[in-house]
């Protein structure tokens, strides 16, 4: 008898793991944590901006306020890694459309070259047309700076960076909560790392 | 007696060998040879733009597959040597951005490249020589 009732508590967990599966999965913070005089965890949060967007208007985080969204950093004329970066966020972009709590913003790194006309051309051509994806431009240090402070990749100038298009940049993609905080860092360039992404945008809209 | 494992393998690789060159000529492997060279090279150095299947992405970054520039040797070649920039008309649809040259392509990778997009997507299953690719003259 005794056997039995640990044979079927043993099957009573499973089936609750099972059932519960990736929802009960929870995403992590990304960076650094402290701790405020209250004793409450603060976990690292993009700090407010502004920069232009693909129409000529000024953009700041309360265009995200209420949403999740993810970023990135790329320019217009980047022969390497931006391409496939792009084709996997049109596959975020195509999965969420018309979703009002996910949004997208991409940033260039090279706003001497991408000006608003250019970056709206760039999306017109990529096919978007809603205001869930945001293009901006701003002060090229402004944009370095909130790039590897707060989102935590990559972006610099490089002249000697020939072949990249004289920039160096990471494909992050980076997953920002409603609350500023960033929850995952995936490889932009790999479609499996996109898929996960998907999978933990799924999971942080239906909380 | 009984053979060890790698000794079988050996051996059907060395029967596959003798089958494939008993079949086919040493043309046609060096075809072949060309074709997977190209697409190793085609992966590396356009595909970011023009897309693992050749379809390009969306209005920005224009098709190879079906492309009229294939049709077209010496603009190939020259494209893929210098890079283009301006505006371009590629199967009724126009495109504006810019193409990086491949710097460190040697004629035969570029000779490989054109061969694997003929047979892919071009109508051309004839080999493209490295030396048809040299006496090319761009502007």
């Amino acid at each position: 008898m005794k056997r039995f009732s640990i044979f079927g508590l043993l099957i009573s967990w499973s089936l609750a793991i099972w059932s519960c599966g990736d929802s009960n999965r929870k995403l992590p913070y990304i960076g650094q944590h402290d701790v405020n005089e209250k004793g409450d965890s603060v976990y690292h949060a993009i700090p407010d901006f502004k920069f232009v967007n693909q129409d000529g208007d000024t953009l700041t985080q309360e265009a995200f306020k209420g949403k999740i969204y993810v970023g990135d950093f790329f320019f217009t004329s980047c022969p390497t890694i931006c391409p496939v970066m792009k084709t996997q966020m049109l596959r975020i972009y195509e999965k969420f459309k018309d979703n009002p709590e996910l949004g997208i913003l991409s940033h260039t790194i090279d706003p001497r070259h991408d000006s608003v006309a250019v970056l709206k051309a760039y999306r017109e051509k990529l096919g978007i047309n809603t205001n869930q994806w945001q293009f901006v431009t701003g002060e090229q240090e402004k944009i370095y700076e909130i790039a590897q402070k707060s989102y935590m990749v990559s972006a610099m100038e490089d002249k000697e960076a020939v072949d990249e298009g004289g920039f160096v940049h990471s494909g992050a993609f980076v997953l920002v909560d409603k609350n500023r905080n960033i929850r995952g860092v995936y490889d932009g360039t790999k479609e499996k790392e996109v898929n996960r992404l998907i999978k933990d945008i799924e999971l942080l809209l239906h909380k | 007696m009984r053979l060890k494992r790698p000794v079988y393998a050996t051996l059907i690789a060395i029967l596959l060998v003798n089958i494939f060159s008993a079949c086919s000529s040493d043309a046609e492997v060096k075809y072949e040879q060309y074709v997977i060279s190209g697409a190793e090279i085609y992966k590396k150095n356009c595909s970011n733009c023009h897309g693992l299947d050749g379809s390009g992405l969306r209005n920005l970054y224009p098709p190879v597959k079906g492309s009229d520039y294939l049709q077209d040797k010496n603009k190939l070649v020259c494209i893929i040597k210098n890079g283009l920039e301006g505006p371009i008309n590629v199967a009724g649809k126009t495109y504006n951005q810019k193409m990086p040259a491949a710097k460190g392509l040697y004629y035969l990778d570029i000779a490989q490249l054109i061969t694997f997009l003929n047979g892919k997507w071009g109508s051309s299953k004839k080999i493209v020589e490295a030396d048809e690719v040299a006496r090319v003259g761009c502007e």
